[in-house]
């Protein structure tokens, strides 16, 4: 998961209508061009240079069309709303989790998740603190083989077992905060 | 939040500002539009290239520490600017509404371009809308360049005096040490201002460099061509939906074409005898150098092009020392960066590639049916190729500027086509339309001018009922 911005596609209905627009607008400007008086090779040149434009212009309203239709949605899902509330409806109930393990975390902790992608983005919005091999703090998100037992304050996972774990955030059952004593 | 960051935005366009007018004094074709483009990329990267000093000096990086030199600096430009008469405040051209109200143009002629720039204006302000409305979401934008500011503004330091493991806020996330710190910077300067790592104000100096590349393109387009051409390209510049996507997150590739096409812009104002570019045209390629990695493959080929330019013009012949020194003095801004990672074994470009060598020329190819799709650019890149063969042999002027961004693009595609990292780990769709993000700006630049210079061609040649006239007669 995660969203990287490397390409943007252009619908595939479209290419060919901006090809179509490229070689009418091309072949018309010729005509004119031709019409008016032009040695072969100027007319072509300028009818380049209108096929340009039309092409061009055709192709920034397209773009501008869905450009617009991304700005409405957003107007609607994020217009007055603090940058905090921004990314708690951008990322969903997983924000709220860390937004929320934030105030337990000291300046390092441990970091449980089988998600490769929220494991990192978490990484993000704990900072300053910092991720550590061995800290007290534990952090369970998303893990796949981490249990914590809140009856006998045991956090199991693979191999690792703890003994005596304070439970300090339990959010979710595969979404909680613990305390190595 | 926002009125500081109002501020965090207006200082460095103040000290740009100034910079430029002392170095073009009263220059009378570059206008206040251009000027005040020009400005804030320019400011932007003296302030960031500042915090990096001070970063290194282990100075705190505070609002107090990292605005003081700034402010010292627009001072004493203000300064010698009123000793020496250089006027500051220039009036701002009215020519475009007169234009678009006088009755000398066609009605239709003076509502299309009313139209093409209402268009303009109100996709860059869209841009500025959704640049407000949206925190960072791009995974390269949080995962590095966000990742090392945050840890930098906290630390409210380089992390220079870290452990090993934390050095220069190395393991943070998936920061990528040896990468340049303008982008870095300027969000831990946004956030300064701000009082805190604002995840959507820190975003704000992206939709600037779109904005200063808009106004520098339509006032250098309309003083070569016209103001219609200069809208209508304008326009299609800002069609571009990779261009606007980028325009609203954190990405380099942006700000790295912002300073590309105003080193070009600067550069092609040298070859048209305007010498004091010279001085802009090193600013804008050491900023490039301080932004991203593979400017260095830009910056040598335009050192390279200047001095062929400089040697060769016999009208330069007895001011050629001092007009190196006033290249090469401001490109030697870049040199404490690249001091910094030769000291401290930070690569050229990120750590995880591996440069095993391969050859696989189908990229090209490859990039060539990349380029058909229309994916990204609007039509700008495939009209730029078809420009440069119909526009006939190219001018000196087109040769000179030509030699650096060849050089970018002959590495570029020499990257992805001998090293197997490109080839088979990371992939093509990966990187390609993002580097050509960067050229993208100087291409909508160099695209105007072959337009221009093939109609004037057309037009100064004979038409043809002349010619059947002559031979006729």
């Amino acid at each position: 998961m995660g969203v990287t911005i490397n390409t943007v596609m252009l619908n595939p209905a479209m290419r060919p209508v901006l090809y179509a627009t490229i070689v009418i607008s091309c072949i018309t400007g010729l005509l004119f061009f031709l019409h008016a008086r032009n040695r072969f090779l100027q007319a072509l040149k300028k009818s380049l240079v209108v096929s340009f434009f039309a092409s061009g212009l055709l192709y920034a309203v397209h773009a501008d069309v869905g450009w617009t239709t991304w700005v409405i949605r957003d107007i609607h899902a994020f217009a007055g709303r603090t940058t905090d509330e921004k990314l708690l409806n951008m990322e969903g109930r997983y924000y709220d989790f860390v937004r929320l393990s934030k105030k337990y975390l000291p300046d390092t902790y441990m970091l449980y998740s089988s998600n490769s992608y929220l494991a990192l983005r978490s990484e993000y919005f704990f900072l300053p603190a910092r991720k550590r091999e061995n800290a007290d703090v534990i952090v369970v998100l998303a893990d796949n083989e981490a249990r914590y037992d809140s009856a006998q304050r045991t956090l199991t996972r693979g191999t690792v077992r703890y003994t005596n774990v304070e439970p300090l955030l339990l959010y979710l059952p595969d979404a909680y905060v613990v305390k190595k004593q | 939040m926002i009125m500081t960051t109002l501020i965090a935005i207006l200082l460095p366009l103040t000290l740009g500002f100034f910079v430029i007018a002392l170095v073009l004094k009263e220059e009378p074709e570059t206008g206040l539009l251009e000027r005040l483009a020009l400005a804030y990329p320019l400011g932007l990267c003296f302030v960031t290239m500042q915090m990096f000093l001070l970063g290194l000096l282990r100075i705190p990086l505070t609002v107090v520490t990292t605005t003081l030199p700034i402010a010292i600096e627009i001072l004493a430009l203000l300064f010698w600017a009123k000793r020496s008469g250089v006027r500051i405040a220039l009036k701002p051209s009215s020519g475009l509404l007169r234009e678009i109200t006088s009755s000398t143009h066609h009605w239709l002629y003076r509502t299309a371009l009313a139209v093409l720039m209402i268009w303009a204006g109100v996709k860059i302000g869209s841009v500025f809308l959704e640049t407000g409305l949206r925190p960072i979401f791009a995974w390269d934008a949080w995962a590095n360049w966000s990742a090392g500011a945050k840890a930098f503004y906290y630390s409210q330091s380089l992390l220079l005096d870290a452990p090993a493991a934390d050095f220069f806020g190395r393991g943070v996330v998936s920061r990528i040490t040896a990468y340049p710190l303008h982008n870095t910077l300027t969000q831990v300067w946004l956030a300064l201002w701000a009082g805190s790592f604002d995840e959507v104000l820190v975003k704000f100096s992206s939709p600037f460099y779109l904005l200063t590349a808009a106004l520098y393109l339509y006032a250098v387009i309309a003083r070569e061509t016209s103001r219609i051409m200069a809208a209508g390209m304008l326009v299609i510049f800002l069609g571009s939906p990779l261009l606007s996507y980028h325009a609203i997150e954190l990405y380099s590739d942006l700000p790295l074409g912002v300073f590309i096409l105003f080193a070009i812009g600067s550069f092609l104002r040298v070859l048209r005898g305007k010498n004091e570019y010279l001085l802009l045209t090193g600013l804008f390629s050491a900023g490039a150098l301080f932004t991203k990695d593979e400017a260095l493959f830009f910056a040598i080929p335009l050192l390279f092009a200047c001095i062929l330019h400089i040697g060769r013009m016999p009208a330069l012949a007895g001011t050629r020392k001092k007009l190196l020194l006033q290249l090469l003095i401001p490109l030697s801004l870049a040199i404490p960066w690249f001091l910094f990672k030769l000291t401290h074994k930070l690569t050229l470009g990120a750590e995880i590639i591996s440069f095993s060598f391969t050859f696989q020329p189908d990229v090209i190819l490859s990039i060539l049916t990349s380029f058909a799709q229309l994916d990204n650019f609007n039509v700008m890149v495939v009209f730029f190729g078809i420009f440069l063969i119909t526009a006939g042999k190219p001018k000196r002027e087109l040769v000179l500027i030509l030699i650096p961004i060849a050089c970018l693009a002959a590495f570029f595609v020499l990257v992805y086509s001998c090293t197997s990292f490109y080839y088979e780990t990371f992939m093509l769709g990966t990187v390609l339309n993002r580097n050509v993000l960067v050229f993208y700006p100087v291409l909508c630049l160099l695209s105007a001018l072959l337009i221009k210079r093939i109609l004037s061609a057309t037009e100064t040649g004979n038409p043809v009922h002349s010619n059947r006239n002559r031979k006729g007669g």
